[in-house]
């Protein structure tokens, strides 16, 4: 077992999960916008 | 005269290695006839393992005239579709005009659970460097989590390619179980008044340009945040672009049917082909095959959890088992989700949520793909 390998590999699991969640907020808020700048009246 | 006899003193030679390999095509072949089991897949699958596995493995490599050797046919397909990503990345455009977004731009709160349900890579990819894998080893094994193939052989293809026919065969395998792997998951972690909670069920028009600007903005910021993820992200909006313009009905029916036909057909067979028993029949394909297991299990507890997450944090409540909706295995995921709902109570219809967060899945499974591409390289820096 290479310790290294697992602190990187945790280092992964952190910067991946916080990466995934920040990129897919950015889409939420877009959706959100056109949404709005879109709205049919 | 022993030239003539080559094949069957290769055979002869080892034999037990040839049997065991026609006998895992034979199973792959077996699951695509008789159960249905991702059939456009594990046939090609199937049927190219055993063909690279008869003796001197012809299709892959042969002798020339000038005593060297030369690529066999399966090698060129591997050379010119796999070694160059072509394959994976024209499925994305397929897949693209497959995909309908509808759902989730109703609701789009549900686009997190496509995120919380990605867990699953990240923890399998911690688990296989625990085993002893590479990073690079690790992190393409922990992509079979996706239950994503095209994404999964992506980075295999570009992180582990020695590893590719093992992390291939499982992500599809396992996706094609989705329906065994899910409910005793979503059973053991939520309770029976959990599954009985009923959601609103959005609908509504989404305004076409809405539909039209969300591929170009989401190439547009993918393609900034993360370079690397530009094959990815692009060719799949691309050909969610082609369905949604509504001009190119052509193109969009053409890169549905045709396109996806084809490069199905010529992945399957090409994976098949890079089976051979040399580089198969070893202690890491039976880890990778279990590894996946894992991701697939995690993925399914990180939604069904990021479920049970926002009911404590928020007033309106949802079903927990539309979190484990949240991985890319579509629309499966989502019909497994109403049925266990339905179960519980006839009356509660929670498909159109389950669908939203199956979308999202979509999305966040290539985005985690993309995350892993860019990630791993500047880690090993």
């Amino acid at each position: 077992m290479d310790i290294q390998n697992i602190i990187l590999a945790l280092k992964l699991m952190g910067y991946g999960l916080f990466g995934v969640f920040t990129v897919l907020v950015l889409f939420y808020f877009m959706i959100k916008l056109l949404m709005k700048i879109f709205a049919e009246k | 005269m022993s030239e003539l006899f080559q094949g069957v003193t290769e055979f002869a030679a080892h034999w037990w290695q040839y049997l065991l390999m026609y006998l895992i095509g034979g199973v792959l072949i077996y699951l695509a006839i008789k159960k249905d089991y991702e059939p456009m897949l594990l046939l090609p699958i199937g049927f190219g393992a055993i063909l690279v596995n008869l003796p001197l493995s012809v299709v892959w490599e042969m002798p020339d005239v000038d005593g060297g050797v030369v690529s066999g046919v399966l090698k060129m397909f591997f050379d010119a579709g796999i070694q160059t990503e072509l394959f994976p990345v024209l499925i994305f455009v397929a897949i693209g005009a497959m995909i309908d977004f509808t759902p989730l731009l109703q609701d789009p709160k549900m686009i997190f659970f496509g995120a919380a349900a990605q867990f699953g890579i990240f923890f399998t990819i911690l688990a296989a460097t625990a085993l002893g894998f590479d990073l690079k080893s690790a992190a393409s094994i922990g992509i079979i989590g996706a239950a994503d193939g095209p994404t999964s052989i992506y980075v295999a293809a570009r992180f582990a390619k020695q590893l590719l026919p093992a992390i291939t065969v499982a992500a599809y395998s396992y996706m094609s179980l989705v329906p065994i792997i899910q409910p005793p998951v979503i059973r053991a972690l939520t309770t029976k008044s959990e599954r009985r909670i009923r959601m609103e069920n959005k609908s509504g028009s989404v305004p076409r340009p809405v539909l039209i600007l969300f591929p170009i903005l989401i190439t547009i910021i993918s393609g900034i945040l993360a370079p690397i993820s530009t094959p990815l992200i692009g060719l799949l909006m691309f050909g969610n672009l082609l369905r949604e313009c509504l001009v190119l009905d052509k193109l969009s029916k053409a890169a549905q049917n045709e396109l996806s036909n084809l490069v199905t057909l010529l992945l399957g067979i090409t994976i098949g082909g890079s089976m051979r028993y040399q580089d198969f029949l070893t202690l890491n394909t039976i880890l990778i095959m279990l590894l996946g297991l894992v991701a697939f299990i995690f993925d399914t507890a990180g939604g069904v959890m990021f479920a049970k997450l926002v009911n404590v944090l928020s007033k309106k409540k949802v079903n927990p088992m539309v979190g484990a909706a949240g991985i890319s295995a579509f629309p499966m995921s989502a019909r497994i989700i109403q049925k266990l709902a339905k179960e519980e109570d006839p009356y509660n219809f929670i498909l159109m949520p389950a669908v939203s967060a199956n979308v999202a899945g979509q999305l966040g499974s290539v985005i985690a793909g993309s995350m892993v591409l860019a990630l791993v390289p500047w880690l090993l820096s």
